[in-house]
Parts: C-alpha cells; structure tokens; sequence
C-alpha cells in the first residue's frame, strides 16, 4: 500500500495529504472551534507534488483522511535527454526517466546523485545531493 | 368586543371580527381565508415559513398541518430544517440563558432572541445527517433539493418531525435557499470526499406540475424572505395565486420583498386580479396560532358528523 489513514488533527503543515487522489504537500492548516457548523473544523491547504495545483478540504478534525507514504530515494544521473533526465536508483538499479524540473535545468551533471521521492506510483526529481 | 368566559378562540375572532377593523379585522379576515383555503379540496395550499418557527414552539403546529392534509406543499427556509432535525436527533431549544452574547458565545451557546440553542446538539446534529447522507447515497448520488428533504425524512424516527410528517403523508418541502444553513454547510463539507450531486433547478419542474394541475392556490406565507418569493413566484406561469396570508413585521418603505404588501404581487401577476388577499401586521409565533386555531374550529364546525 503506498497510502495510509489518519485522522485530520494529526496533520501538519509540511507533511502530505491525498486531496482529489493527488499526493500533496501541506502549506497551510486553519482550526475552528466546535459550533454552529459542529464539531471542530480543520481546513487544510496543500500543494499536489506533481501536478503543482493548490487544493484544500474542510473537514472535522476527527475525520479520517488518506496520506501518501513517500518514498525518499537516492539515484544517480545516466543522461541528460534534453528536458528530461535518466536515472538510476542506487539501491534497485532500477533505471527510469524524470522531467527535470525547472531549478535545475542547468545544474544536473550526469554522474551527480540525486535525491528523488515516489508517492502513489508517481516519481518526482527533488534535489541534487 | 365582549371577552366571556370560556370562550373558544374562534368565539374571539368572531368579536375580533365584529369590530371589523385595525388588526382585529385582519385576524378575523386571515382565519376564515385559511378555513376556506384547507376546506375547498380544489385549493392547493401553499405554505412558506420562514424567520425561528421551529425554536419558536411551532414545529408541532406545522407536522399537525401535515397529519391533517391541511397543507399541500411546504417552502421553507434551510435553517427551518436544521433546526427541525437537531430536535430530531435528540437536540433541544432552550430558554432561560439570558447572559451577555460574548459569554454566550464562550460557552457555545447561540441566540435567537429569548431562545437558545448549544454546540454540543449542532455536533450531534453533524454527526446524525452524515450518517444519514451515508445511507441515502449509498443507492442514488443525484437528487433535486425536494427529493434530498424527502430522503431525510424518511430516515428520521421522530414523530413531531416536520421533514418526517411531509415525508409519510407525501407533502413535498421545497427549499430554495437550503445551502445558506447548517444542514447546507454540511451537504458542502460532505460533497468534498463523497458522491453527492444536489440539483436546485431539478426543483422546479415538479413545483410547475404541482402549480399547472391546481384548479386554485392559496398562500399562506409566515415571514417573508427567499421562501415568500418561491411561493408567489413558482405561481406566475398560471397568473398568480387566488388567495394569500401574510404574516409579517417587515415594512414595505425599501420595496423589499418580505415587507411588501400582497396587492403588490398583482402587478407581477404573482397574485390574481380579483385575488384574496390578507397581511395581517404582528409576530407570526402570535398570529399564526391564532388564526390556525381558528380555521379548525371553523373546519370542525363544517364537518358532518
């Protein structure tokens, strides 16, 4: 299983979330009081990892939600293909292909190790090591 | 006016009625209107409630309505609902917390004039509906707003209910305004993670059938607001309605519509020319008993034994 369920309060802005089956990063988390609207609310503001679009949710803070398990993962850099790259992992040797994001289109050398993460089947490039 | 002992109400809207004037003489108008309204079975009885009817005690008098077939077809205001299910799930009113608002507001209580209501019954309300929706679309995502309040209310184990009664004796409720309430904030935070399609305009087609198959439609409007304009407006295809109540505290200067005088609905053919048509000026928690009251003393003297 690459997700699992917690309750909404056990959040935090930082960490991941699933909103409309996109695994996101959390950037913001707002908390109302019980009241007229019932028990208390959270609404979380998140990120999607891969398709960049911003989303949020309003739910009480009990509710479970579903969060991504994020795989952090070391490759290294077999070639540079233009606006993608290929990469290797370290561990699996598993090769794949990555579109390079755009903060380091100039900076990937092949041979560099790199930091990438995978979420809910998907991979994403994150760093230079 | 000659107040006598024991006198039955209608005995006092009669003497209201022998003065023939001022409030007294509405009174004694909107009673009779309303007997002759529920007796005449061409007549389709329109009632739009609005403003705190259900924390205000009325509940009770609108499922007895219900029960008896006095009323046709119910507009009705969100909240009027919400409330209606917070007692329905084991939720109260309550009197008795006169405080000031800020320490009110600490303590989770929330005020409608001199009555009360408390978070803990509004989480229990949230927790209850969610369990219903959960059954309900388990079947069906896609319902129009008179389907959804027909759904609940065949869910809902309590006999004073009023979605309940409308949804065993076949009464559609119609709320056009559903999504401004708790019971619609819910229905928005439900949406969010569950299949549940809600259809306002779905409304409309039966609202029309129910107008175009009725000889005549009477209106029997408490308050004003969104549901007042449903009422008249759903009327306008068949040239207004024949005969209209209205119990209202609202004033016409700003040409608002919960304030405006019913004759102002004939220029929109909204109200028939040559339509009945009351206001009777005063708190509907008053009124309306009242004159309903009336009207079935009136209606129990008609009846053949």
């Amino acid at each position: 299983m690459s997700k699992k369920v917690v309750e909404v309060k056990t959040l935090k802005v930082g960490k991941y979330v699933i909103l409309d089956g996109e695994a996101s990063k959390i950037t913001s988390i707002q908390t109302s009081s019980p009241g007229k609207h019932g028990s208390a609310k959270a609404r979380v503001e998140a990120v999607g990892i891969f398709d960049n679009q911003k989303r949020s949710i309003v739910k009480p803070v009990d509710t479970k939600i579903d969060i991504p398990i994020i795989d952090k993962r070391v490759a290294q850099v077999l070639a540079l293909m233009g606006s993608d790259v290929q990469l290797m992992d370290l561990e699996t040797y598993e090769t794949f292909e990555l579109p390079i994001p755009d903060e380091l289109s100039d900076k990937l050398i092949e041979g560099a190790e790199v930091d990438y993460i995978m979420a809910l089947g998907n991979k994403k490039l994150m760093r230079i090591k | 006016m000659a107040l006598k002992e024991n006198m039955t109400v209608l005995e006092l809207i009669e003497e209201m009625g022998k003065s023939g004037v001022l409030g007294a003489g509405k009174i004694e108008k909107a009673t009779k209107l309303l007997a002759k309204a529920i007796n005449d079975k061409e007549t389709a009885v329109f009632l739009s409630i609005t403003g705190p009817i259900v924390p205000g005690g009325l509940r009770r008098t609108i499922s007895d309505l219900i029960k008896k077939g006095y009323v046709d077809v119910i507009i009705t205001s969100g909240a009027n609902i919400t409330h209606d299910l917070v007692e329905a799930f084991g939720g109260h009113h309550y009197r008795g917390y006169e405080k000031d608002d800020e320490a009110l507001f600490e303590e989770g209580i929330g005020r409608i004039g001199d009555l009360y209501t408390k978070s803990e019954d509004f989480e229990l309300f949230e927790k209850k509906i969610i369990e219903i929706l959960d059954d309900i679309t388990s079947e069906t995502s896609k319902f129009n707003i008179r389907e959804l309040l027909t759904r609940i209310g065949e869910m809902v184990d309590d006999e004073e209910s009023i979605l309940r009664n409308a949804a065993l004796n076949n009464v559609p409720i119609y709320a056009p305004g559903l999504i401004d309430s708790m019971l619609g904030l819910q229905l928005w935070m439900y949406t969010q993670t569950n299949n549940l399609n809600l259809d306002a305009v779905g409304d409309m087609h039966q609202l029309s059938d129910i107008v175009f198959s009725s000889e005549k439609v009477a209106a029997v409007i408490l308050g004003g607001g969104l549901p007042k304009h449903y009422a008249l407006a759903s009327n306008l295809l068949r040239g207004g309605v024949d005969q209209a109540i209205q119990i209202t505290m609202d004033r016409s200067e700003t040409g608002s519509l919960s304030g405006a005088p019913l004759e102002e609905a004939k220029s929109w053919a909204k109200a028939k020319a040559g339509s009945d048509l009351v206001t009777v000026i005063g708190d509907v928690t008053i009124i309306f008993p009242l004159i309903m009251a009336g009207a079935i003393d009136i209606l129990n003297k008609n009846r053949p034994d």
